[in-house]
């Protein structure tokens, strides 16, 4: 495991969290999405960690080009190539269904990747938007994203969960936010009073399968 | 802190998290839920839930909420606990009532089943501030609605003038054009009567002339050198009798009678009695004749002036190095068309609005009258089509002519 950085750089706002803060950002302005996302991975790359990006309403390619185009031209010269781009669906889904478990194996493989690769810590951002799409066991969201809080705490990677609030029911929304600690709002990030930790949360969750 | 007041700035802390997500929802639907879902989670609140009711609203689409919770639906105050027994929620012990008034209008009102000794009067200030957070997320939907509904009314508005725009220039194209055959038959009548009075001038005058040159030509006291003279002397007024004939030709109308043509027929005719040269000058022609196409009526020979004209002009634009003259055949349902194109030098820029004109011409010297083009416009025009000339300056010439089937 590395040797924990205390704080690390949001890159969209001055503050700086602990490493392994699990985020949501709930958006309904997709422009404001991309500059907030892309500030978070352009800090992860400047500061020497391994970045990931899972992609789901538009190829990667494009999502890089546009997440580039938001960064500072140095960091979008020299480093872009070191931001990982990758469809969400392979990601979440490789076998054609999602696996809560086998998810957070990925998760835990790509922070223990950076460690080996010398990096000094991890962060990923996903859109989560693939969930809607009736792939099998994408039910089990909510589950898996309450799991992560126990997973960052030997493996604290910086994650930013991605939901797009024209797509997602608030019912919905408002599940994703008892299982985040914090929340992005217009670019501030926000302690989340609806957070509750997994065994509480999982006492009243209505799809719990633990 | 002790319990209450922990559990108060818990749920106040809620709230405000809730109403920094209302700006979030764009949907009225997924706001709905989300808004049920927070209020559902409050201490106190009743099993039965909760209702949300919005007045229709048809230009904001905000329409009427049916509650899924109690399959219940009104539409003011008055009908609560008059909704004919399909509510649920009013028929509970308690429950609670607030409005989602802005300082503009109402849209609608909130539900909440109460407990009956439960804690949920504590929050109900903060309720009422969250009811109002979420009439303002409405009033946002419908300041939005309305927004994009202006913008869509503006781009069909702007689509509307494009078309406009498109149809006027069309329009002053058509005028433009007519004004420039106007013109040109206007001109073509001026030369007429200009020639149609030269003709009548010079042809007794160059008849008498020749008259008698014949008759001192048959003198048997001439000298050899002056029998000479006078005979050049008769050839030359043969010349200018040949000439006058042509200029009244020019504005003669033809006497000529209109039958079925073949035009392929024609125009391979033509090229036929121009191959010779075409070898010689080293100018291949490609034929692209519509082998179906319909028979036309036109006066022959006219039309055979036309096609000779046009063949001629692009044999003289291509340069001593040979080149190619392309012709082509083709009809739609109301017209055929014969197209002509040279790998010529081309019309400079500046001379193509003339090209019809008459006595205009780009060729050097002495080589042609410049009456070709503006007899075959005339001949054309005659015959109810239209020709027209399309040229790159440098590389080539294509004439179009069109004749009604």
């Amino acid at each position: 495991m590395i040797k924990t950085q205390t704080a690390v750089p949001m890159g969209f706002t001055g503050e700086t969290f602990p490493a392994g803060t699990h985020m949501c950002l709930v958006y309904s302005d997709d422009a404001e999405r991309l500059e907030s996302i892309a500030k978070f991975l352009e800090a992860g790359i400047l500061n020497n960690e391994k970045v990931g990006y899972f992609a789901d309403a538009a190829p990667p390619d494009e999502i890089k080009k546009a997440l580039l185009g938001h960064m500072s031209a140095g960091a979008a010269r020299s480093d872009g190539a070191k931001l990982d781009v990758r469809t969400a669906r392979d990601v979440y889904c490789p076998k054609g269904r999602f696996v809560p478990g086998e998810m957070l194996d990925t998760l835990r493989g790509f922070y223990d990747s950076a460690v080996e690769e010398g990096y000094g810590n991890a962060r990923a951002s996903g859109e989560m938007s693939w969930a809607l799409k009736g792939i099998p066991g994408s039910d089990r969201l909510v589950e898996y994203e309450a799991l992560i809080n126990d997973l960052i705490v030997t493996h604290p990677l910086t994650p930013i969960c991605q939901y797009n609030a024209n797509l997602f029911d608030g019912a919905t929304i408002l599940n994703i936010l008892k299982v985040h600690p914090m929340m992005i709002v217009h670019g501030q990030v926000v302690r989340n009073p609806y957070y509750q930790e997994p065994r509480e949360f999982f006492k009243t969750y209505a799809g719990n399968t633990r | 802190m002790d319990d209450s007041s922990a559990e108060e700035t818990r749920v106040l802390s809620q709230i405000l998290a809730a109403q920094n997500m209302l700006c979030v929802f764009f949907s009225e639907r997924r706001l709905a839920e989300f808004v049920k879902e927070v209020l559902r989670a409050l201490p106190g609140v009743g099993r039965a839930g909760v209702c949300l009711r919005l007045l229709a609203e048809p230009e904001a689409d905000l329409g009427l909420q049916e509650c899924k919770d109690c399959a219940g639906s009104g539409r003011g105050l008055d009908d609560i606990g008059r909704s004919r027994g399909k509510c649920k929620l009013e028929k509970q012990d308690g429950f609670a009532v607030f409005p989602l008034d802005t300082a503009a209008r109402s849209y609608g009102y909130l539900l909440v089943a109460t407990e009956g000794d439960g804690p949920f009067e504590r929050y109900r200030p903060f309720v009422v501030n969250f009811a109002n957070s979420v009439a303002v997320a409405l009033e946002n939907r419908l300041q939005q609605k309305r927004l994009s509904d202006h913008v869509s009314e503006l781009e069909r508005t702007n689509e509307r003038l494009k078309r406009e725009i498109a149809e006027r220039r069309r329009g002053e194209e058509t005028l433009r054009k007519s004004q420039e055959q106007l013109l040109h038959a206007e001109k073509l009548s001026a030369l007429g009567k200009l020639i149609s009075s030269i003709v009548h001038e010079f042809s007794s005058p160059v008849h008498g002339v020749r008259g008698v040159l014949e008759q001192v030509h048959e003198e048997a006291s001439l000298s050899e050198g002056i029998r000479s003279l006078t005979k050049l002397g008769i050839k030359e007024c043969n010349r200018m009798s040949e000439m006058i004939q042509k200029l009244r030709g020019f504005y003669r109308p033809s006497a000529g009678i209109a039958v079925l043509l073949d035009l392929n027929a024609l125009v391979d005719d033509m090229i036929f009695l121009n191959q010779k040269k075409f070898l010689s000058r080293k100018i291949q022609t490609v034929k692209n004749y519509d082998p179906n196409l319909p028979t036309i009526k036109g006066v022959e020979d006219q039309l055979k002036q036309v096609v000779l004209n046009l063949l001629q002009n692009a044999e003289e634009a291509i340069p001593d190095g040979g080149g190619k003259i392309s012709v082509t055949t083709e009809a739609t349902d109301t017209v055929v068309r014969l197209i002509v194109e040279d790998t010529g030098t081309g019309v400079p820029p500046d001379a193509l609005p003339f090209i019809f004109d008459p006595f205009f011409t780009t060729k050097p010297g002495a080589k042609g009258t410049g009456l070709g083009l503006s007899v075959s416009y005339g001949i054309v025009k005659k015959h109810r089509g239209d020709i027209e000339v399309k040229s790159r300056f440098g590389e080539g010439t294509t004439f179009i002519v069109t004749l009604p089937r």
